[in-house]
């Protein structure tokens, strides 16, 4: 068979990685973003050897020391301290680990759930479409926080219900996008035509559906790690979120809110963590995006 | 071969629920199919011809399932559709295939050619990856593609080929029946002949059976051996290609054919006539003949009585209360 392998495997695995990344560095934010993220998580998994000083050690002699290239700072803490003294560089480090475990799943798991449903209401319409509809306006009627509030009052407060209350509440905006996406995909003839071959409707679903939303999928939800974030700390603020002696950038901000007239640097910089990591996410996602769509090779 | 024609449709209804706000009362029904009646011999090419809001791409819907009929059986091989379980249905799809009219948005664009030929080798048949690859390759061959587009994506595609596409996936699985819904109207018209003769070549080499939808006559002409001409949601005509262009016997029919361009100036004849008016709505079709308001030959009869489709001439079969061309047949009888 003079047939060169125009099919085979790992051949084929190869080359598509290889294109990936090409196309990785062809976009200067792809490649930026991947940067950040990678670090990140390095930093995020590294923390108890990054790190230059526990998190939640107490220094009462050393409160608002400020960040080393201003007069009063030094070495010891590059950051500087908080109100109890405790160093601002380690916490934000630490913090690293939750905000991202709590912004990341749950954002995955709110998508997951999100376009499931989305999907399949979308595509069999009629009575789950309808319920699965109103479910939604009621979730949106109430605000996010307040239904994060009350279930975390009842389920009480910790890393894993916090996970699950916040991809819980966010479900509806993906379900939605989602749904109608799929209300007009469905309606083109490449599902009419798998339709009239046979094909089951699990796999319309998967295999025609599915590649077709995603893409807008992930615009929504690279932008929504950093609400999340932000979500997060705003419980945790309230004290039903991360408990300590647990640290994550939302606590780190909301303790150092109070000293923001005075000692600028206990919010700012936990702040600035957040940012470069959304920034980082959502370059990475424009780009995610992009492959996904064959049309971009050329 | 079977006693039975290869597809059999009988008085087959389709309407759809057009009510428009919430608080009305009465129902509104669109009909878009209203009683059809006819028959498709195995290898035969039947043309349905009709404007646009006609029905004949419901009809084409119909047959392959994508809709439910509202009234009326389709008989595929003596088994009426209608009494086959889901998976029964699911399994007879296999032998209905259908080729669409936009071929950019009938080929899904995160698929690359090789998955959208095999999808339905992979859903109908078990064949492992070389057998898979080997019949794909097969039937890039048979519709005209080049082999090396096996991993391509449709974009990368011009319209005449994202249809040879289509068609490979028609034709996976040897169907007995092709629904080809204007399969060339989408197209250049340099690339529409091309079309026209690889469909016709594989219907001869495959031993296909066709229903081809268009909507007008010189479509149909190239490829059909019997033609159906629809007016709102009706078979008005129905007959052999020859009969039909030679001795049209319903004015919409004729209508049609005055309206096929003459490329000949010299040939052309001063005044042919031609249609006036739209389609109605059919929502409210006009009573007894649909088609009395555009007819150069109304009488009273046909404001309010519907005429029957009946055969008038040895399988030339017309609802017309005045077939044209009768009178001559009676001169001849006298």
């Amino acid at each position: 068979m003079p047939q060169p392998s125009i099919m085979q495997g790992p051949a084929r695995k190869n080359s598509k990685l290889k294109r990936w990344l090409k196309l990785l560095f062809r976009s200067k934010t792809g490649t930026v973003g991947l940067v950040i993220v990678i670090s990140i998580v390095i930093i995020a998994i590294f923390a108890p050897w990054l790190a230059p000083h526990e998190p939640n050690v107490i220094d009462p002699v050393n409160t608002h020391k400020p960040p080393v290239w201003m007069e009063g700072g030094d070495r010891e803490n590059l950051l500087g301290t908080d109100n109890l003294g405790r160093d601002i560089l380690s916490r934000i480090i630490y913090g690293s680990q939750i905000s991202l475990l709590v912004g990341i799943s749950s954002v995955v798991l709110a998508g997951i759930i999100g376009i499931l449903v989305g999907l399949f209401t979308g595509y069999f319409g009629g009575f789950l479409d309808t319920f699965f509809m109103r479910l939604a306006d009621s979730f949106l009627a109430i605000p996010n926080i307040l239904l994060a509030l009350v279930m975390l009052g009842v389920f009480g407060p910790g890393l894993f219900t916090l996970i699950l209350v916040l991809g819980v509440t966010n479900w509806v905006q993906y379900a939605r996008i989602i749904r109608g996406e799929v209300l007009s995909i469905k309606e083109r003839d490449f599902v009419r035509a798998a339709k009239s071959i046979g094909v089951k409707h699990r796999n319309i679903i998967f295999s025609h559906l599915y590649p077709n939303v995603i893409s807008s999928f992930i615009v929504v939800a690279t932008l929504s790690v950093a609400s999340t974030i932000i979500l997060e700390s705003s419980l945790s603020f309230l004290g039903l979120g991360i408990q300590p002696p647990q640290v994550s950038w939302g606590t780190i901000l909301s303790d150092g809110r109070d000293y923001l007239a005075t000692s600028w640097w206990l919010a700012t910089f936990p702040g600035l963590a957040i940012t470069i990591t959304v920034l980082g996410i959502i370059f990475l996602g424009d780009w995610l995006r992009d492959i996904l769509d064959p049309r971009s090779v050329k | 071969m079977s006693e039975h024609p290869l597809l059999e449709v009988r008085g087959l209804q389709k309407s759809f629920d057009v009510t428009k706000g919430f608080f009305k009362k009465e129902k509104q029904y669109l009909r878009a199919v209203n009683d059809v009646s006819f028959t498709v011999q195995n290898g035969e090419v039947l043309g349905v011809v009709g404007e646009s809001g006609c029905g004949k791409s419901t009809l084409g819907n119909l047959i392959v399932h994508l809709h439910e009929p509202t009234a009326g059986k389709i008989v595929f091989e003596g088994i009426d559709m209608s009494a086959l379980s889901r998976e029964q249905l699911r399994r007879q799809r296999a032998d209905i295939q259908m080729i669409f009219q936009d071929p950019f948005s009938s080929l899904n664009p995160r698929k690359r050619v090789f998955d959208i030929i095999a999808e339905p080798l992979r859903t109908h048949r078990d064949l492992n990856k070389e057998e898979l690859q080997q019949e794909v390759l097969d039937l890039m061959d048979l519709v005209g593609l080049n082999r090396s587009f096996l991993n391509r994506y449709p974009h990368e595609f011009s319209g005449g080929q994202r249809q040879r596409i289509g068609i490979a996936r028609a034709i996976a699985l040897r169907p007995k029946l092709i629904i080809c819904d204007e399969p060339v109207s989408a197209l250049d018209v340099s690339i529409q002949s091309q079309i026209l003769n690889l469909l016709k070549k594989l219907q001869k080499d495959l031993q296909l059976t066709y229903i081809f939808i268009a909507h007008g006559l010189p479509a149909v002409k190239h490829v059909s051996d019997r033609i159906a001409v629809m007016y709102l949601g009706k078979i008005v005509e129905w007959t052999t290609k020859e009969e039909l262009f030679t001795n049209p016997m319903h004015p919409y029919t004729e209508g049609l054919l005055s309206a096929i361009p003459i490329p000949d100036p010299t040939k052309r004849k001063e005044q042919r006539p031609l249609l006036e008016g739209d389609i109605p709505n059919p929502v409210n079709p006009p009573p007894g003949c649909k088609f009395h308001p555009r007819c150069p030959y109304k009488t009273e009869i046909c404001m309010q009585v519907e005429p029957e489709f009946t055969d008038k001439r040895a399988g030339h079969f017309v609802a017309c209360h005045h077939p044209l061309g009768a009178e001559k047949q009676a001169e001849k009888k006298l």
